[in-house]
């Protein structure tokens, strides 16, 4: 307490970072306020009224609702899973800046997480055409079976996942090459030394060090899984049948289209809960790892 | 020491400041919403009269009004298009400007931007509108009442009534038709040559059609490769699916006591021979909204319903192929068809503060000039009595008689508030039915009992 008072403290830090705290206040906390109180209002742009927790009961008996909230569960663990594991593999293919071509595939497969959604949806409908699309031209070339790809209730979030997949995988891989670069070689030199084959190096070194990443990974790509929507207002629509259906879309169908702004964000406020579970998840965990002695 | 501290302290204000300017207004002179409602949501009339009395002497004064037009479509084509219709209003009115913005023809992206209007005060001063779009916004207060303009307007009743009767919300005259937009099915007359069908006996009933299609069908094992008729996967706001519901007799939604009335017979038999004719396999999937993307459209479907426009797009890419048109389509040919007739229209902003110049700008748009000027680039048909023989006589006969046909028999979108809720439960059992998930009337209850739980 004694050492506190000698600490000087420069006040005009205070004055460098207000403006960003406006900002969060203005464009972040802000409307996360006005959104939790409007949840509790049957707001429509023309009239409002205190309703109570009346949209919260309605929501809770929403089939549509809890079917988007299953198709984004869907959704989420197929494409954070997918990402994280070809990110991975792919970090690793990569991760010798001495081989030929490695700089090119890496800015190749970066490529699609910096280039706009919804152009990217127009290139993926094209592709999941289901006459001359690239997917059914392959799939005959090998003598198989067409495919209903955004037109098929079965297969259209399959078709979403694809893409999420794709758009994202470069992100995770280079999130992992950077994880990679980190790693002090003579860990590896010491494990040859060893014997350790090159499975048991990954096993052993590469992936217990690469903790941080993958907790960092995992809580981010949650967090943007759940708000998937660009892809599924562009390519389906949320159909066929509502297979496509998501969180963000529902409550983007029920304010803007509907114009029941109450409701809306009364979904929003569920699915700021979910994220808020998935965000102190990582304030828990996700600096696992970081204080592994490597000395 | 202060005098550092005091820099860092000024270079952070500046820094906050400069960040901050982007939140800034843009400039723009407009008055706020508050200025032009009331706590009520009254209009602050007095400001108003102020202001329209200006407004009238704009032309003379020399002081430039601005007013703001949003509308339908982002293509080059609708942007000059509007241009044009810009231009020629400015000759006439050199004190007025208009600044013109164009709107994704997708409705959920309209609503989207239109709802962004009201919130920020920037609804436009003059809107064009699809049909639907006038009980959704009409029910939001967004329109003002056009009445009192039309009073003295001199081409009061050179208009079709029926671009007067489509403008109305609970009676109040909120809009007027621009331009008649129905679906028209077209046919290649070269493939109903081909599969030997008279193309010069199109079909007229379901059951012809039905025939039709799978004649016209060419399949690789299970796979189509040309499709009799376009049938869409998805018919998201329902325009293949309500004339078919309509032709049975039923109402769809009853407007009048504003209640839905989608799940009599007519409409389930209906939903049933569309499930009939998925079934066949007769169609490639496509959504029905993507006008573009339509097999028709990229030379692989005999048979579509398509609005003019896209008729004459087609008929522009591909000169080569003779399209025909078919008549109405009716149930059984006991009673005539329906056909779906949607309707642009054009509208003033409740909130706009140029009501007067806003007015000026929708005569404009209505006068024989535009509307022919419309008719020759984009061929839609005219809503202006005295431009009836003209039409006829123009360009495309057969189309214009068509086209004349299909505005006569046809019924657009209901003009109800819950319209988006309607469609997307009824495209769903539309989807339901067509996938062979559940039966027509399964497939519509449950859709009625969604629809009334949201609309109660």
């Amino acid at each position: 307490m004694k050492k506190k008072k000698d600490v000087t403290i420069d006040r005009c830090a205070y004055w460098f970072i207000a403006p960003y705290y406006m900002f969060f206040l203005l464009f972040v906390l802000l409307p996360i306020v006005v959104n939790i109180t409007l949840s509790f209002t049957d707001f429509n742009l023309k009239t409002i009224s205190f309703v109570g927790l009346k949209n919260y009961f309605v929501l809770a008996h929403d089939g549509l609702f809890w079917k988007s909230v299953l198709n984004t569960l869907i959704y989420v663990i197929f494409t954070v899973f997918m990402t994280l594991v070809l990110g991975f593999v792919l970090a690793l293919a990569l991760n010798s800046a001495a081989l030929w071509g490695t700089r090119f595939f890496r800015g190749f497969i970066y490529l699609p997480y910096v280039t706009s959604m919804v152009s990217m949806s127009m290139v993926w409908l094209w592709l999941y055409d289901p006459t001359n699309g690239v997917f059914n031209v392959m799939l005959e070339t090998l003598g198989l079976e067409a495919r209903q790809w955004l037109y098929d209730e079965k297969l259209a979030l399959g078709a979403m996942i694809v893409m999420g997949v794709w758009k994202g995988i470069g992100y995770y891989m280079t999130l992992y090459i950077a994880g990679l670069n980190n790693i002090p070689s003579y860990l590896y030199e010491a494990a040859s030394i060893d014997g350790a084959g090159c499975l048991q190096k990954v096993f052993s070194i590469t992936i217990p060090m690469l903790r941080p990443v993958t907790f960092f990974i995992v809580i981010t790509g949650v967090i943007n899984a759940f708000n998937v929507f660009e892809q599924v207002n562009v390519m389906t629509g949320g159909g066929p049948m509502n297979a496509t259906t998501t969180i963000v879309h529902q409550i983007y169908t029920r304010a803007f289209t509907e114009y029941r702004m109450g409701y809306g964000a009364a979904e929003a406020v569920f699915l700021l809960l979910i994220i808020l579970v998935f965000t102190l998840l990582n304030f828990r965990y996700g600096n696992q790892g970081q204080d592994l002695d490597i000395g | 020491m202060w005098k550092g501290t005091r820099l860092q302290r000024i270079m952070a204000m500046v820094l906050g400041a400069v960040l901050l300017t982007g939140c800034g207004n843009s400039g723009n002179t407009q008055a706020s919403a508050g200025e032009s409602a009331d706590k009520d949501g009254n209009k602050a009339v007095e400001q108003e009269v102020v202001q329209e009395t200006a407004a009238g002497d704009n032309a003379g004064s020399g002081e430039q009004v601005t007013i703001q037009f949003w509308h339908q479509g982002t293509s080059q084509a609708d942007t000059e298009f509007a241009q044009k219709c810009v231009d020629s209003f400015e000759a006439k009115y050199p004190g007025i400007k208009v600044e013109i913005t164009g709107m994704s023809s997708t409705i959920s992206d309209q609503e989207t931007k239109l709802n962004a209007a009201v919130l920020s005060d920037t609804y436009p001063d003059v809107i064009q509108l699809v049909l639907a779009e006038v009980g959704s916004r009409g029910a939001l207060g967004d329109f003002e009442n056009l009445d009192r303009f039309i009073e003295t307007w001199e081409e009061k009743d050179d208009l079709f009534d029926s671009a007067y009767e489509m403008g109305k919300y609970q009676g109040e005259q909120v809009a007027l038709g621009i331009f008649p937009n129905p679906q028209v099915y077209a046919f290649r007359r070269d493939k109903f040559t081909e599969a030997g069908l008279d193309p010069e006996n199109p079909p007229a009933t379901w059951e012809e059609l039905k025939d039709a299609a799978e004649a016209l069908t060419k399949r690789e094992g299970d796979k189509v490769v040309f499709a009799g008729l376009d049938i869409p996967s998805i018919d998201s706001s329902l325009v293949f699916t309500e004339p078919y519901m309509r032709s049975a007799g039923s109402q769809v939604i009853d407007e009048l006591n504003l209640k839905p009335a989608f799940t009599d017979q007519g409409a389930v038999e209906a939903l049933t021979f569309l499930g009939e004719l998925a079934q066949m396999n007769v169609s490639i999937p496509h959504d029905q909204q993507k006008g573009d993307e339509r097999p028709f459209m990229k030379g692989m479907a005999a048979i579509s319903n398509l609005n003019p426009q896209q008729v004459g797009q087609f008929k522009q890419d591909n000169p080569e192929i003779e399209v025909g048109y078919m008549p109405v389509m009716s149930k059984d040919g006991s009673d005539p068809g329906v056909s779906f007739c949607g309707y642009q229209l054009i509208a003033m902003g409740a909130a706009s503060r140029h009501k007067e110049e806003a007015w000026l700008f929708i005569e404009h748009m209505l006068s024989n000039e535009i509307v022919w000027m419309r008719t020759e680039d984009s061929k839609v048909p005219i809503v202006k009595k005295s431009l009836e023989e003209q039409f006829i006589q123009s360009g495309d006969a057969e189309l214009n008689q068509a086209v004349l046909d299909y505005v006569e028999n046809g019924k657009g979108k209901a003009t109800v508030p819950w319209v988006s809720v309607y469609n997307k439960y009824v495209s769903v059992a539309y989807e339901e039915v067509i996938n062979g998930k559940k039966t027509a009337q399964q497939a519509l209850q449950d859709a009625l009992s969604q629809l009334e739980k949201e609309i109660q």
